[in-house]
């Protein structure tokens, strides 16, 4: 599929290289160099902007307002809670170390729960509030939904970091919004290769998603490559189900009768854990070759699976994310192992993705102020931080990212992993072994180009 | 479609439709006595499914003996759960009109949300097992959990309708909710009759969601989703009717199953459209009768 990228492999390597070696302005800034740092980077200081405090008119005294709005409540709270704990890890460590050019962070928040006022929540942390930035978004729908907003209203840079939907960044080029996390398409792109790599006698393929945008795009990109990389597969009628179903019984045994080899199902949170639960019980997977599930590698998701119900033989169980704990390994990789390390002992738990991207956010804004100011001498406006965001490669538990000018979108390696018991490995939920991972410049498509209809 | 298959998705057809028949029968028998639309019943069903949860994996662990401590479990704490309620939120307000009752259930109904969620956390709470082992039926797999969860509601139905049919105290209940005044003049303990008939109700919906939980899942606001269902139950069935519960859960979960294999995107639907024609065509619901407001 490289053939139809912009952007090489090898481009790509050499773009984060550069990035990495010449714009990131310290990358996790003192955070990273300071104790040791992680091995796979490098920084370079152009300039100290995080000892001690800064001086000259040019930066506001005042500390940098930042507002985040998750789902904090309600069915999905947990996402925001977790996010909100990363979030506030990175504050402190930022803070710590003296702030973003000696302005400390400082967090507000809006629950995105809060249906009915989720544009009005947003206004008024800009405009009542003072937000001079803005990061988070669960909802895909609730991203498009503010893209108006934002872009015209507000004009004030919003850093997505869990919203997926590909038309969020690739359905026309946004000036102020960015996004640091994975989004669906390089996942259910990855998908497909994995399938055609590693299941050559597989035909039949079934489908089994939320009934919802997410759930049709997620089988429309996975299942077109699916059919470019292999024509040879049979693609059968997809299924779609309610968000919140708790009763899969009736739909694993139609899937059964049709009789699939590869089973794609894109139900994610406590939907994916119930659905596989049942699978197991109904023995789906002992009669197809390969489950995939672009959700399945959320720490929520796998506690409620529980080791228990990891298949010990048939059906090889692949899952995704957009940042998984033990990825890059701890020992290569210390930024990972550190926030880890930190995570669980603020909150008791492994982290979830949603807290690799959102930790991940406030390195991006605090790099691009810094990149901005090394060039400017002077704290940026709203126009010079976009163009100081644009091109930025931070890093994250992740890795670093690499945020494409052309789109504003994130770009980083995707990791498909096969499940297995986390117990014997020491952990209290099933991981993710066996990780597959697929370099972004092979895997990205061309930037602003999508399968998903952008219309 | 084959034999195999049919009869695999019959039995997912009488599961769905046994929780769904203990939970509208208990709302139902409420109703139909004591004229309480409990709308915290669905939260009943959420407390049971919790309790077993927490009997069969953080107490005993998931073997049989686990399983069937949290049903007996949930069934005597949801009996107690629906007393109190009654006694002490209830009672105060029967002379009261009935949007009170109601707002009161509407409001216990959240507060149960949060307590479940101050309690076991917000997570979905799953039984990493079944009891029981597994059936084939060809290539097909059933737990025989789902067999012991029909045939316990079966039993269930068939001692409510004894219940009613044959013992004092239940021909009592059905005398107190055909007049309760009279009931009263003629020496029957009405306060009693009510606690014993509301704590039945809750007790057969924490009996549901113990019985459905292990497959199901327990998460917080479970019982919302179970309330709504419930109602569409009763009211194509008819409130106040056991009955009626028994055809309306077998109405909805066969209109389910027939959705989700020939159309599903009308799963969720198709059921909801049945209760407004039976709304429409028969407002009293298949099996109930002409409904007397009181007070």
């Amino acid at each position: 599929m490289s053939e139809k990228n912009n952007i090489s492999r090898r481009e790509f390597v050499k773009i984060v290289g550069a990035g990495i070696a010449g714009l990131v302005v310290g990358i996790g800034a003192g955070y990273v160099a300071g104790r040791g740092g992680g091995k796979t980077v490098t920084v370079t200081k152009t300039v100290s902007p995080t000892s001690g405090k800064q001086t000259g008119p040019s930066i506001p005294s005042k500390p940098l307002k930042i507002g985040y709005m998750y789902f904090m409540s309600g069915p999905f709270g947990t996402y925001g809670k977790m996010a909100s704990a990363a979030l506030e890890i990175a504050r402190d460590e930022i803070n710590s170390m003296g702030g973003v050019l000696g302005r400390k962070i400082e967090l507000i928040s809006k629950d995105e729960a809060d249906r009915q006022h989720v544009i009005d929540n947003i206004v008024k942390m800009v405009k009542d509030e003072g937000a001079e930035i803005l990061v988070g978004i669960d909802s895909s729908g609730d991203s498009l939904k503010l893209i108006k907003t934002i872009e015209q209203e507000l004009q004030v840079p919003l850093i997505v970091t869990h919203a997926a939907t590909p038309k969020l960044t690739e359905c026309g080029k946004r000036k102020f919004i960015f996004r640091i996390s994975m989004y669906e398409e390089p996942i259910d792109l990855a998908a497909a290769k994995l399938v055609a790599e590693n299941y050559p006698n597989a035909k039949r393929i079934a489908n089994i998603g939320p009934d919802y945008a997410y759930g049709w795009d997620s089988w429309a990109v996975f299942s077109k490559k699916l059919k470019e990389l292999k024509p040879d597969v049979e693609l059968l009628e997809p299924i779609y189900v309610k968000l919140g179903t708790t009763d899969y019984t009736s739909y694993i045994d139609k899937m059964i009768s049709m009789k699939p080899d590869i089973v794609f199902s894109s139900l994610w949170g406590g939907d994916a854990a119930t659905f596989f639960k049942q699978a197991v019980a109904k023995g789906l997977f002992k009669i197809i070759k390969a489950y995939i599930n672009p959700m399945l590698g959320a720490t929520d998701t796998l506690k409620a699976i529980g080791d228990s119900n990891v298949p010990s033989s048939g059906a090889d169980i692949w899952g995704s994310g957009r940042y998984w704990f033990l990825y890059p390994p701890h020992d290569v990789y210390t930024l990972n192992k550190r926030f880890v390390e930190k995570y669980r002992a603020k909150t008791g738990e492994y982290p979830p993705y949603v807290a690799g991207t959102s930790y991940t956010a406030l390195y991006a804004i605090k790099a691009a102020i810094e990149k901005a100011y090394a060039e400017l001498g002077k704290w940026p406006d709203v126009d010079e931080f976009v163009k100081a965001m644009e091109g930025i490669v931070v890093a994250g538990p992740m890795g670093p990212i690499y945020v494409r000018p052309e789109d504003h979108q994130g770009m980083y390696y995707v990791y498909w992993g096969k499940l297995v018991k986390g117990g014997p490995r020491g952990f209290p939920f099933p991981i993710l072994g066996d990780l597959a991972i697929y370099d972004a410049g092979e895997i990205f498509p061309p930037p602003l180009k999508t399968l998903v209809k952008c219309s | 479609m084959s034999i195999d298959y049919a009869l695999v998705q019959a039995i997912n057809t009488l599961f769905y439709a046994s929780i769904l028949f203990l939970i509208a029968s208990g709302l139902s028998l409420i109703y139909g006595i004591m004229r309480i639309l409990n709308l915290a019943h669905g939260s009943f069903y959420m407390l049971g499914a919790y309790i077993s949860y927490t009997a069969a994996m953080l107490w005993i662990g998931p073997t049989p003996a686990g399983f069937v401590a949290g049903f007996v479990l949930s069934l005597a704490f949801l009996a107690a759960v629906g007393a109190l309620t009654e006694r002490i939120l209830i009672r105060p307000l029967y002379s009261k009109p009935s949007e009170l009752q109601l707002l009161l259930t509407f409001a216990l109904m959240i507060a149960l949300d949060d307590v479940v969620k101050m309690i076991w956390g917000p997570e979905y709470k799953s039984f990493t097992k079944l009891p029981w082992g597994y059936m084939s039926i060809g290539h097909y797999s059933v737990p025989i959990y789902m067999l012991v969860v029909i045939a316990s509601s079966t039993i269930i139905g068939l001692l409510l309708w004894w219940f009613f049919a044959k013992t004092t105290i239940g021909k009592q209940m059905r005398a107190a909710a055909y007049n309760p005044e009279i009931a009263a003049a003629l020496g029957m303990n009405t306060d009693l009759l009510f606690v014993s008939a509301f704590a039945l109700g809750s007790a057969l919906s924490g009996f549901a969601g113990a019985m459905a939980s292990p497959i199901l899942t327990a998460y917080p606001g479970m019982g919302t989703d179970a309330i709504v269902l419930s109602f569409a139950v009763i009211v194509i069935g008819g409130m106040g009717s056991i009955l009626g519960s028994v055809v309306g859960a077998l109405i909805a979960a066969i209109a389910r199953t027939v959705m989700v294999i020939v159309y599903p995107l009308l799963e969720v639907a198709l059921i909801y459209i049945v209760m407004i024609i039976v709304l429409l065509v028969k407002p009293t619901g298949l099996f109930g009768k002409e409904i007397v407001e009181r007070r």
